[in-house]
């Protein structure tokens, strides 16, 4: 499935604004120009590309070739990494990176710590002091989102591990492989003993 | 037979009827003589006000950074290069073209009158033949401009040429409508209702008319895309603005 080009317009006008007001990541970002790297959502099957260029990022919706890198995970996943850059045990290897590494992981680092300064802009709009706490109503917001997100993620594993028990907490689950190593060795044990049985019949 | 090709070849759009190629240019100045001085205010009852955002979203897309080399072609009264002017600051320049003289004399009056001087250049150019050294701007712009230039293609060349390595285009034109129920509203609203428009704020019902119909005879989304790649522009794409009634496009040059 394809983004419609109003929303990556949109997505994409974020994006740089983001990053003009992070001139680390801007130009980390510019440093990676001529790459191509897919962001691919599970799930949603939904696909595209980030495309770093001298004056930013250009997001496509479709590429000529393979990409260089391809970072895959569901949108939660993804959602959940990209607002708090870390990744919670439950989600580990739930964010996938394919071709070359270094470079996918050069993106999502980047993203991950995108600190744009809103303060800026604003300062030049409203002067020093109001700016400065707009800037920190802001920074709290966004910290608050992020922490919505993270609760959000959790909560979510939460529901489906204890109340629908459709997924099993990592408890259970670690529980749950002890089993199956013993059953295995068990099992190994049982056919070891079985061969030595037959041996002495013969 | 070659010689009725020929003479087939040497006709071009001049909105609807078909004029002699060396004429079209020549009809196009004489459009733009006439509604230099109103073509603002024209701008606005034509879109509803609605052009400021469509410039707005081209200048987000341009990027500008201070020290950067823009070039805004077909400039005319000077909106874009306002914008553009802030953007590059002291260490930059932006060079505001234009190959009819009215309209950059009103341009250049409009920018001096709001202070914006220093770094904003007025040069009278061909789109086809910028006279512009290679790889000289980091990007350049043309609103509203493309359209009226006589051959197209030869124009995005010229663009190219002039752009750096990385650097872009951007193509703010008119363009076709996909909004299912849009066209019927606005083929009305653009025949009808916008020659009456220029007669009576403008007094001149032929240029609306010609407005009208040249942005019927523009390539839609898909063929400028497909024209830009042609000329040799790199990751061309397009954005639709106002459901089709304007495109954005941009290439970049690698």
């Amino acid at each position: 499935m394809k983004l419609p080009s109003s929303l990556l317009g949109l997505l994409e006008v974020g994006l740089n604004r983001a990053l003009q007001l992070d001139p680390d990541a801007l130009e980390r970002m510019i440093a990676l120009s001529g790459k191509t790297i897919a962001i691919e959502i599970r799930g949603l099957e939904l696909v595209f590309y980030l495309l770093p260029a001298l004056d930013g990022v250009q997001l496509a919706d479709e590429i000529e070739g393979r990409p260089d890198a391809v970072i895959r995970g569901g949108p939660f996943s993804l959602l959940h990494t990209a607002l708090t850059g870390e990744r919670s045990r439950l989600f580990e290897g739930a964010v996938e990176i394919e071709g070359d590494m270094e470079l996918g992981q050069r993106v999502q680092r980047l993203l991950n710590r995108l600190q744009p300064d809103w303060e800026e802009p604003l300062a030049r709009l409203l002067g020093e002091v109001p700016a400065h706490q707009l800037g920190q109503a802001g920074r709290e917001l966004f910290a608050w989102l992020k922490r919505a997100a993270d609760t959000l993620v959790r909560d979510g594993a939460e529901y489906l591990q204890e109340e629908r028990r459709e997924l099993p907490s990592p408890y259970e689950l670690e529980y749950f492989m002890r089993g199956v190593d013993d059953f295995r060795d068990a099992v190994e044990r049982l056919e070891q003993r079985l061969r030595r049985l037959q041996e002495r019949q013969a | 037979m070659s010689q009725e090709q020929d003479k087939q070849d040497a006709l071009t759009h001049f909105g609807y009827q078909k004029v002699a190629v060396e004429q079209k240019a020549r009809k196009v100045a004489e459009v733009f003589h006439s509604v230099a001085e109103k073509y603002d205010l024209m701008n606005d009852l034509m879109s509803l006000g609605i052009h400021r955002i469509w410039k707005r979203i081209a200048i987000e897309f341009v990027r500008a950074r201070p020290g950067q080399r823009i070039l805004d072609l077909a400039g005319g009264t000077g909106d874009l290069a306002a914008r553009l002017s802030q953007a590059v600051g002291d260490n930059g320049q932006v060079v505001l073209a234009d190959i009819n003289s009215s309209m950059l004399e009103v341009g250049r009056e409009r920018l001096i009158d709001r202070g914006i001087v220093g770094n904003v250049e007025y040069v009278q150019a061909d789109a086809q033949c910028l006279p512009f050294p290679d790889n000289h701007f980091d990007a350049v712009t043309i609103a509203f401009g493309l359209r009226n230039v006589t051959d197209k293609s030869r124009a995005l060349a010229s663009m190219l040429r002039v752009l750096k390595p990385g650097g872009k285009a951007l193509v703010l034109e008119f363009s076709k409508p996909v909004l299912p129920g849009l066209k019927p509203v606005y083929d009305a609203y653009s025949f009808r209702l916008l020659p009456r428009l220029g007669k009576w704020i403008a007094d001149d019902e032929a240029s609306y008319r010609y407005l009208a119909e040249s942005i019927r005879m523009h390539p839609d989304q898909e063929s400028l895309r497909q024209m830009m790649c042609e000329a040799g522009f790199s990751r061309c794409d397009f954005f639709n603005l106002s459901g089709g009634i304007v495109a954005l496009h941009r290439g970049y040059k690698f």
